[in-house]
């Protein structure tokens, strides 16, 4: 399987697409662009008529007042058009990034935690919020103003060539120059740009690894000559930058020069023709007034450039991730059982990019009322195989079977409302206590919540809490401590009442009354189900009735305790040199 | 905002031609527009065309100008805001380090990176702020007093608009936005929480089957969020449209004004494109302000929370004197942070070359006896000697300097071996380096890295394994050569066979010094001369392993437990 990357052209293309296929903001862009272009001649002209008025023709108050009267109102209608066009174009970009985050996170949740669990922590939350928010600017900016140019300074244009050739040929000639030139500088400045972000991003990293190793540093004596690396530091950072900004500015000099000079130079060409009296002075007048007007759209879209290039960046992470292939998922529900015999056949799993399976050929039944423990060192494939057993990975060979039927062919959301999982580390959602319990059944009552409380030793802890079951957890609220919410996910796994429980047992001491608690939770736990214990402690494994073995992803040996140790191997190798530790 | 204009001192010359530059680009903008109304205004008497050439050529010049200022003007104020950069993190450092790491260590790996972002976020403050502002103020001035010698009206009128462009329009708009601002932080950050349960929490999410619900609820809070925006969109979408109507009034009732005075002759029509042109054009130089009001409150909160880190005294008094090997003696110590009970009534000592150990669970206060005994905290009550004398008589770094610190979250440097190994020994040479990595049994390594002791170790040592990074911080602490050496749970989290290794390295750096072993894992007890086991911050029993062991006691529980779980 290839992974799919995508390019910043392949970026470009989508987005715009995207863009132009919300039809409000093509067609008022298109339509009050033109329609706002036919104003902006008209109020010049109106301008220059008044101005010709007063000046040239000595026209009197009552003359001037008809023309002064509509220059008022094609201002505002010219607001007003304006301020329709801002909310119509606003409103889609809305659209678009509501759009966006509803397929981004439905894709997350179809890709499940084997991807999400490999990105760095924040990095999808700040893809989600930042990331498509800056997909606003490009849409609600850049691509308009792209737009624009292709219709206000050609109509321009034509009203100038109308009025007076030789200007007309100047806009014409240079207008297209602008974008030409901005192209072939920017390109240039990109790459280095490209380069220089990372850059950034690195000089914020050192500083950031500076006041993070600070105690460290200061244990050292080392701290105060940090002062003289971060301005070596900064001032290195600050020479490479101006280098690649002395390119990058370039095109917007460019743009500004040829916007300015042929300003000057129509008004100069013009102007010697009024005294050659080739031409009036109202529609000299006019033709100056509407010069800028032809060059503002090319300016705008300087403006708007940088954070249209931040949305294309946004945008390529974006479909980074969109691009992800997930797994065709079937939608065949379970039959919902009470009892659950599972069988692994043949289980292989390999990482996309590890060198060899992380299981391989795993074959076992755990069967109803029986509890198996899964003992290895870390790295052996206890967590992978946790991983298929929760479907969160796909295995590529062999079946998992329950009660005879092949998982794969069925919904995986059916499959896990039959399992329970203690994991060593719970996720406590931002929410109170109760909901953090519900989520394990919704439908669950304030007594039937209390009941699986105290099936898990959880209750009075939770009563001692600043607000008892309303008392907010997680990022917000209260820490709990890791027992107290190992604790919490046991009561959960009563409350969702599973036929087949996994259970993580901490690798690490705990406090030794903190230990009794969970131990005897869990026997209560374990009745009448499937359980399969990745188990630390010799108590637990030899009270199981079936111990795997695991080593470099493959089970190695398997049995009872009693019969493990008859048959002298690794495991019985494991339990005499712990018994010499222990001794 | 004061200390940050205190940075840009050093670079008053620097400043002020960024500021000439940035008046310059807009007059020139104002120069060429006005002047080529003026030209053809003249030009339509038809007078000698030698008349005209001092008006074209001022027409050229600015239209050349205006272009090239403009360049250099983003040249000199980018450089600027770098050199800004640099000057913030210096303050910043140099405010932060005396207090650290009392001052840190409440502070998440999240708070960090805000204060990076904070930082980062000043920098703009001048570039985005300050200098459009001042420009503005320059322009705005400039204009009103070059009208007031045509007409007072005409001033005034032109300052009215412009200020109600650059001030009341972007303040009006704030206001408007204010409570559906409000709202909108609201619902980002509830949708920011669901988002990060959904995505942190989501092997929980899947279990529990709840993907649905968590979907709805996003969707809902999106909804709502893009039902506000729409109405924000209403807002914003102002700022432009008003933006064109204030400059489009200014210049209608300026031409309105002039056209009162032309008709009255008291002013010559020649002048009303110039006049007309030069005020249309003078609105180039509020057109920032709008965005210099919205980054000034940010800016601003961001000063005051750099401000409010720092803001704490000094916690040391300290003295000058260098401390001699001797015994050191905990003397009735109590600690309480933040008016929570760390620490209650420690008494010990350790004398030169004894070597003793702190058992206890993670919380039982045992680290915070390492932040004492270097002065990273004071005690609440009690004393801690060292030689006979308090430690506060002690110069700190010439302290530190006496004790060797290792611990399980110390940093490790995103650069090379080298540097992460200097540190402890600035100008140490290469036969010291190899020396160190050898008795910390990490000279194995150095064949496997590319360029050896030159190798970057990647962001937190990522090259190195759990074990090698321990054994590089026992390197350090061999390279430090201190008298006395104090072990954090140096041994936490590791494998058997790496523990074995860590384990013997470590003796080696045991002999010879006085040492505190602060543990959790019960292992190889008997090198101790005393063990003290620490419950809920009280010793609660101390002696020899053998004896504990037999006690009957916490100390005897802490080890059944830990010997039932299978080490692999």
């Amino acid at each position: 399987m290839t992974e799919p990357t995508t390019t910043k052209a392949d970026a470009r293309r989508r987005l715009f697409k995207r863009a132009l296929a919300e039809r409000s903001v093509i067609l008022t862009t298109v339509t009050l662009g033109a329609l706002g272009t036919i104003l902006i001649i008209w109020q010049m002209s109106l301008l220059s008529r008044v101005i010709d008025g007063a000046f040239l023709q000595a026209s009197t108050w009552p003359a001037l007042q008809g023309p002064l009267a509509w220059l008022l109102t094609v201002i505002f209608v010219r607001v007003a058009l304006l301020w329709l066009h801002e909310f119509i174009v606003q409103r889609g970009a809305t659209r678009i990034k509501l759009e966006f985050r509803h397929k981004l996170f439905e894709h997350l949740l179809r890709l499940g935690p084997a991807f999400s669990q490999r990105r760095r922590g924040g990095s999808l939350v700040a893809t989600l919020l930042a990331g498509v928010d800056k997909l606003e600017p490009f849409v609600a900016r850049f691509t308009p103003q792209v737009l624009l140019m292709g219709i206000v300074p050609p109509l321009i244009a034509v009203y100038v060539f109308y009025l007076d050739r030789l200007s007309g040929i100047i806009l014409l000639v240079t207008g297209p120059l602008i974008p030409l030139f901005m192209w072939l500088l920017g390109s240039l400045a990109q790459r280095q740009s490209d380069k220089q972000w990372r850059t950034l991003s690195r000089l914020s990293g050192h500083f950031l690894e500076v006041l993070q190793g600070l105690t460290t540093l200061k244990l050292f004596n080392r701290s105060k000559t940090q002062l003289k690396t971060i301005a070596q530091v900064s001032d290195n950072y600050r020479r490479s930058t101006m280098n690649v900004l002395k390119v990058a500015f370039l095109s917007g000099l460019v743009l500004e020069l040829a916007a300015m000079l042929s300003t000057a130079l129509v008004a100069v060409t013009v102007g010697i023709r009024l005294v050659q009296g080739n031409m009036d002075f109202e529609a000299a007048l006019l033709v100056l007034l509407l010069t800028p007007e032809y060059y503002l759209p090319f300016r705008q879209l300087g403006v708007h450039h940088h954070a249209g290039m931040e949305g294309l960046a946004a945008a390529e992470d974006i479909y980074a991730i969109l691009d992800k292939d997930v797994p065709v998922a079937t939608n065949t529900e379970l039959p919902q059982v009470a009892t659950v015999e599972l069988e692994l056949a043949n289980l292989s799993y390999q990482y996309p990019d590890a060198s060899r399976a992380a299981v391989q050929n795993l074959t076992a039944l755990l069967t109803p009322g029986t509890v198996t423990a899964l003992v290895g060192a870390s790295g052996a494939g206890k967590t992978t195989l946790v991983k298929l057993l929760l479907r969160f990975l796909q295995w590529q060979e062999g079946e998992l079977r329950v009660n005879g039927l092949p998982l794969s062919q069925f919904q995986a959301e059916s499959w896990r409302s039959l399992v329970a999982l203690v994991s060593q580390s719970p996720y406590i959602f931002d929410d109170t206590v109760l909901e953090n319990l519900r989520l394990a059944r919704p439908t669950a009552n304030l007594a039937e919540i209390e009941e699986a409380t105290k099936l898990a030793e959880a209750h009075d802890f939770i009563n001692d809490l600043p607000l008892g079951y309303d008392t907010p957890l997680g990022e917000r609220g209260l820490r709990l401590s890791g027992c107290e919410r190992q604790r919490l996910a046991i009561a959960r796994a009563f409350l969702k009442d599973a036929p087949l429980l996994i259970f993580d047992e901490a690798s690490s001491a705990l406090d030794p009354e903190t230990e009794a608690t969970i131990s005897r939770a869990l026997q209560k736990l374990k009745r009448g189900r499937t359980v399969l214990v990745i188990a630390h402690r010799l108590t637990t494994i030899k009270a199981a009735d079936q111990i795997l073995l695991m080593d470099e992803g493959r089970i190695v040996e398997r049995g009872s305790h009693q019969g493990l140790l008859a048959a002298a191997g690794r495991y019985a190798e494991l339990v005499a040199a712990f018994a010499e530790v222990a001794a | 905002m004061r200390s940050f204009i205190t940075l840009l001192k050093p670079y008053r010359a620097q400043v002020m031609l960024s500021l000439i530059l940035g008046v310059g680009t807009i007059i020139a903008a104002m120069g060429l527009m006005s002047l080529s109304g003026y030209l053809l205004s003249r030009a339509a008497l038809r007078p000698p065309i030698l008349e005209l050439m001092l008006a074209i050529t001022g027409v050229r010049f600015f239209g050349l100008s205006r272009a090239v200022l403009r360049y250099f003007e983003r040249l000199v104020s980018h450089d600027l805001t770098f050199k800004l950069l640099m000057q913030i993190r210096l303050w910043f450092f140099g405010k932060l380090e005396p207090l650290a790491p009392a001052r840190m260590k409440e502070h998440s790996g999240d708070l960090l990176s805000r204060i990076v972002a904070d930082v980062d976020q000043l920098q703009t403050f001048y570039l985005r702020v300050m200098a459009p502002a001042i420009v503005a103020a320059i322009i705005i001035s400039l204009t009103t007093v070059a009208l007031w010698f045509v007409s007072a009206q005409i001033a005034l009128i032109t300052l009215l608009f412009l200020l109600s462009a650059g001030l009341v329009l972007p303040l009006w708009i704030a206001a408007l936005a204010r409570s559906t601002g409000v709202r909108q932080l609201r619902l980002n950050a509830a949708l920011q929480r669901h988002y990060v349960d959904g995505i942190a929490g989501l092997p929980d999410v899947l279990i529990f089957g709840q993907q649905r619900r968590f979907e709805a609820n996003i969707d809902r809070i999106n909804q709502q969020l893009a039902r506000l925006q729409l109405r924000q969109a209403l807002i914003s979408g102002m700022e432009n449209s008003f933006n064109l109507l204030l400059s489009h009034l200014g210049m209608l009732a300026a031409l309105l004004l002039a056209l009162l005075l032309v008709i009255g002759g008291e002013l010559n029509g020649i002048y009303l494109a110039l006049l007309v042109l030069a005020v249309l054009t003078s609105f180039e130089a509020v057109q920032p302000l709008a965005q210099a009001l919205q980054t000034y409150p940010v800016a601003k909160e961001s000063m005051t929370r750099l401000q409010e880190i720092t803001a704490a005294p000094e916690l040391t008094t300290q003295g000058e004197q260098t401390p001699d090997v001797g015994e050191i003696r905990f003397e009735a110590l109590s600690f309480a942070y933040e008016s929570k009970r760390v620490l209650q009534d420690i008494s010990f000592s350790l004398r030169p070359g004894e070597r003793k150990a702190v058992v206890g669970l993670s919380g039982s206060g045992k680290s915070s006896l390492i932040k004492l005994l270097v002065r990273f905290y004071e005690p609440t009550q009690g004393h801690i000697l060292l030689a006979g004398q308090d430690l506060a008589v002690y110069e700190p770094e010439a302290l530190r300097r006496h004790i060797a610190v290792v611990s399980q979250d110390e940093q490790i440097f995103h650069s090379t071996l080298r540097k992460n190994l200097l540190i402890a020994k600035p100008g140490a040479n290469d036969a010291e380096l190899l020396r160190a990595l050898e008795q910390a049994r990490l000279a194995d390594l150095l064949p496997e890295l590319p360029q050896g002791l030159d190798t970057l170790l990647g962001e937190q040592g990522s090259r190195l394994s759990g074990g090698e990074r321990r054994r590089l911080m026992l390197a350090r602490a061999f390279l430090k050569d201190a008298p006395v050496v104090l072990l954090d749970e140096v041994t936490a989290n590791l494998d058997a066979i790496t523990e074995a290794e860590v384990m013997s390295s470590l003796k080696t750096l045991l002999s010879g010094r006085s040492a505190l072993v602060l543990t959790h894992r019960l292992k190889q007890m008997d090198m101790f001369d005393e063990i003290l086991v620490l419950k809920e911050g009280c010793i609660v029993e101390r002696g020899r392993h053998h004896e504990l062991s037999r006690q009957n006691g916490y100390y005897q529980r802490m080890l059944e437990l830990q010997q039932s779980i299978l080490q692999l």
